[in-house]
């Protein structure tokens, strides 16, 4: 499932679809600094049309604005956090790629640290059962 | 569909295989039965992880309405230091003797791979200085692994002469456990150590991306069987010396409305280079992007080096279960 995942994401990557319609052109920030804040900034937000493509990869119409609003909210001197929530509350959660601590989502954070548990409980049993089985007759030397 | 196989042959196996599955002989904390269970349990974390990340936000859209994207930073935070546990056990495996074990014994013999490792990574610190925590701790990982096979190697051989009188099995382990060494290195470069640039060039202008030149030629229009592109000739330059041409395409499908960006990749063997033609601009001008993946092939090497060590098991399996025939019955034998 996963690795069918991987590859419906690897498909996407490669052949990322270029609309007909054009964004916001790309242009740069001028200072190398805030541009870097835009790219890593970008790499955490998704683009809302596309399959779990970030707004960095997509060459989406979309995508090409927010690349562009991003950039203008970084020169207009807005933190990054400022950037994010303004995003959330007009796209929603769904925008970020890294998903938000909730109640609805406390079962996918923590639900790996109990299967965790549970998974090193049953190793822990296992073992200790086998070391108190009686000494096998015949020995299962294979290396 | 896909799903109900999915879900449906590894059921069908389980039902088919468990009645041969019988509880073993006893065997201590320190021992290889250990090592393959902590393995099962660590792979098998990882990929339950992995299903309820790609799960979780289908079930909760169906259930709540509420939609919510899993990303890459989640599995950063949930795999990777599962894998980083697997990878800094998985040296111990091969070493440990089945059943019984020694584990400062053991630790003995990979005193000079964790040593190796622990250069290699401080090395690899200095080397990048602004460099990132995950990329210095895939380095130690992936040179850990690969002393560890080594180690594991030189101690069933004795000697380099001895070397290619090891049996199949030995190898098994050493180029699974070892090409996920090298893969680790390829996984590093290819994430954290990467470069990229964008920039918009008019024909004859250059752009630098980590150490090579960029320099856009001519865009022109192309038609293809079933799709227009624009097909653009750059120059990649290494210090100023021309090392070669490609020729990015972005192409439009009529019969479908959409189009595609279709990269140029150049790789050296230790790096990947991808040179994409993005948007174009007036007056002939081309937004180009580049991206620079240092190490990406070894992703493509270290899993060929894997995929042999699974060869080598299922030979030494077979191998295995030929010399045994006269004891146990030919349809178990054949099913193994």
């Amino acid at each position: 499932m996963s690795r069918l995942f991987g590859l419906v994401a690897l498909f996407f990557v490669l052949a990322s679809p270029v609309f007909a319609a054009e964004g916001a052109p790309f242009q740069p920030l001028a200072d190398p600094a805030l541009e870097a804040r835009a790219r890593t900034l970008q790499k955490e937000l998704r683009c809302p049309f596309c399959e779990l493509q970030s707004i960095d990869e997509s060459n989406a119409p979309l995508a090409a604005d927010l690349r562009k609003l991003i950039r203008d909210r970084i020169a207009a001197g807005e933190s990054d956090e400022d950037i994010k929530s303004y995003l959330v509350e007009r796209y929603g959660a769904f925008i970020l790629m890294q998903p938000p601590v909730r109640t609805d989502t406390y079962f996918l954070w923590f639900g790996p640290i109990l299967l965790l548990i549970a998974g090193a409980g049953i190793v822990a049993v296992t073992v200790a059962r086998a070391r108190k089985r009686p000494e096998a007759a015949e020995l299962e030397s294979e290396s | 569909m896909i799903m109900a196989v999915a879900i449906g042959v590894p059921l069908a196996l389980y039902a088919w295989r468990a009645s041969s599955m019988t509880p073993g002989a006893r065997f201590e904390v320190a021992s290889r039965e250990t090592g393959i269970l902590a393995n099962n349990f660590l792979l098998t974390g990882a990929a339950a992880i992995t299903m309820l990340g790609t799960l979780y936000p289908v079930l909760l859209d169906a259930v709540t309405g509420t939609k919510l994207s899993v990303g890459p930073p989640y599995y950063v935070a949930t795999v990777i230091p599962l894998m980083a546990v697997l990878a800094l056990l998985m040296p111990f495996g091969p070493l440990l003797p089945w059943r019984r074990g020694n584990l400062s014994a053991t630790l003995r013999l990979l005193r000079w791979a964790l040593l190796v490792a622990l250069v290699v990574a401080i090395g690899a610190l200095v080397l990048f200085s602004p460099g990132s925590l995950l990329g210095i701790v895939a380095v130690f990982f992936g040179t850990w692994l690969i002393a560890g096979a080594v180690t594991d190697l030189y101690r069933r051989a004795g000697s380099l002469r001895m070397l290619r009188y090891l049996s199949v099995a030995a190898w098994a382990a050493a180029l699974g456990h070892g090409g996920l060494g090298v893969l680790a290195f390829g996984a590093a470069g290819a994430t954290v150590w990467k470069s990229e640039n964008a920039a918009i060039l008019r024909p004859g202008e250059t752009m630098p991306i980590a150490g090579y030149g960029l320099r856009l030629e001519r865009a022109e229009q192309v038609t293809g069987p079933n799709y227009q592109a624009d097909r653009a000739t750059i120059t990649v330059l290494r210090n100023g010396r021309e090392e070669g041409v490609v020729h990015p395409e972005k192409r439009f499908y009529p019969a479908e409305q959409t189009g595609t960006t279709f990269s140029s990749i150049r790789t050296t063997g230790l790096s990947d280079l991808h040179v994409v033609l993005a948007e174009p601009r007036e007056g002939g001008a081309w937004v180009v992007r580049a991206y620079v993946n240092p190490l990406a092939p070894f992703i493509w090497i270290g899993a060929v080096i894997m995929a042999l060590g699974g060869f080598c098991g299922v030979l030494a399996r077979l191998r295995r279960s030929r010399a045994s025939r006269v004891a146990v019955p030919a349809a178990v034998s054949a099913a193994e």
